[in-house]
């Protein structure tokens, strides 16, 4: 009799500690604060549409608009932020994105439909911030294709091109090469005016 | 006695279950995104048009130049003696090979270094070691490269002796444009040449 009690004892008490090891073990679990919403594949699939870059026409365009649709984020360092920058323009250093508090930020942009538009020293600063955001599920992230001087600039361009466009010139190539395929080209080639794509940089100077 | 065996199996199947669908953090090789948001705020995976010009001209068979471009884009113009990863094609097995092998500098470039810091940031997160960008991409090193322009004589000396490196590579990957037959020809395209590069030629500020 006095046996039997004690193994159901012993097994009350095995049942009851398993069942505190697993709820502790429940409460004490918590998923890391960052972590990656997209794979590889997702987000490799993602920079290869770009939709997500704004050249500088259409960045203007959005400055002076205080819809609350979209809001600019300055990912320079804070001595080039204070140096200048553009009107309501957050700063957030690249290197504090995933700051609590700047976290804390961009998730409610996110929540409520604002785009948020990066901006930084060369459209690769930009792109870094933008796939890092990317990759830990803040979506609603634009970036403006260009740097921050031409963005900041008063002066309007009228020829913005993408960074990412080959200015490579072939004929200088050509001139180059004819030594070693002389026979091939040649005599039709009359020496054309070649337009050089106007930088994207602001002419620094001013007048009176 | 045999009800609290039974509770005890069905506690732990319940919780056995609960595991299976708990979230799958199984990326071992991953790099958690606090830490690739410091790598990428690191200048350190930038390599100048400059050294990577040096490596090729010695054939080092450490380097491999990736260009992830379009293959079209690689078919009309690359630097010579790269390889074409278009950046859509960046997660194929045999990519992915070439970014495992341990001995390997895989430097990626594109025609700015936008697309080539994604393709980076991707393979960085997967945990590749030894990889880096062009910096500037190939825009930048045609233009310092292949149309190196030649320094006024009262340049420090530096300076003179990088564009007799810049020259004596462009002559290694594309011949001597001005030796051999074909003078009349030639000229027309020297002057081609020059004029380009007045054109090139930023001006700076205005005044009265």
């Amino acid at each position: 009799m006095k046996e039997e009690l004690n193994k159901t004892k012993r097994l009350t008490i095995a049942v009851v500690s398993i069942v505190i090891v697993f709820i502790f073990g429940l409460l004490t679990f918590q998923a890391p604060e960052l972590e990656y919403k997209l794979n590889p594949e997702k987000i490799l699939a993602r920079s290869n549409n770009p939709d997500f870059s704004l050249n500088i026409m259409q960045a203007k365009e959005l400055i002076g608009k205080p819809d609350g649709k979209a809001v600019f984020v300055d990912i320079r360092n804070i001595i080039s932020f204070e140096r200048s920058h553009l009107e309501n323009a957050i700063n957030m250093p690249l290197r504090t994105l995933f700051d609590k508090s700047n976290q804390k930020t961009l998730k409610s942009f996110n929540k409520k439909g604002v785009t948020v538009i990066l901006y930084g020293e060369t459209a690769r600063q930009a792109i870094d911030a933008w796939m890092m955001l990317q990759q830990v599920g803040i979506q609603n992230v634009k970036i403006v294709d260009g740097n921050s001087d031409a963005l900041q600039s008063k002066v309007i361009h009228d020829n913005v091109i993408s960074t990412e466009i080959s200015t490579v010139d072939l004929k200088v190539l050509k001139t180059m090469t004819s030594s070693t395929t002389q026979s091939s080209e040649g005599t039709a080639e009359a020496p054309k005016k070649t337009v050089n794509p106007k930088k994207v940089e602001a002419s620094k100077g001013g007048g009176c | 006695m045999n009800k609290n065996y039974l509770i005890l199996t069905i506690l732990a199947l319940i919780l056995g279950f609960g595991i299976l669908f708990m979230p799958d953090i199984k990326h071992n090789n991953e790099i958690k995104p606090e830490k690739l948001l410091l790598m990428v705020d690191e200048p350190s995976r930038f390599l100048s048009s400059d050294v990577i010009t040096d490596r090729l001209v010695k054939k080092d068979p450490a380097l491999v130049l990736i260009d992830v471009r379009s293959a079209a884009e690689f078919k009309t113009f690359a630097i010579p003696g790269s390889i074409n990863i278009p950046l859509d094609s960046l997660l194929e097995t045999s990519s992915l090979e070439i970014m495992g092998t341990k001995d390997l500098d895989k430097v990626f470039y594109s025609n700015a270094d936008v697309a080539a810091d994604q393709a980076w940031i991707i393979c960085k997160r997967m945990g590749f070691e030894t990889i880096y960008v062009m910096q500037g991409g190939l825009n930048n090193w045609f233009n310092t490269i292949v149309k190196a322009e030649k320094p006024a004589d009262t340049e420090p000396i530096e300076t003179v002796e990088l564009y007799q490196f810049r020259k004596g590579a462009s002559q290694y990957f594309y011949g001597n444009g001005d030796s051999t037959a074909g003078q009349s020809q030639q000229n027309t395209q020297k002057k081609t040449t020059i004029l380009m590069k007045k054109e090139a030629g930023a001006s700076s500020g205005g005044g009265c």
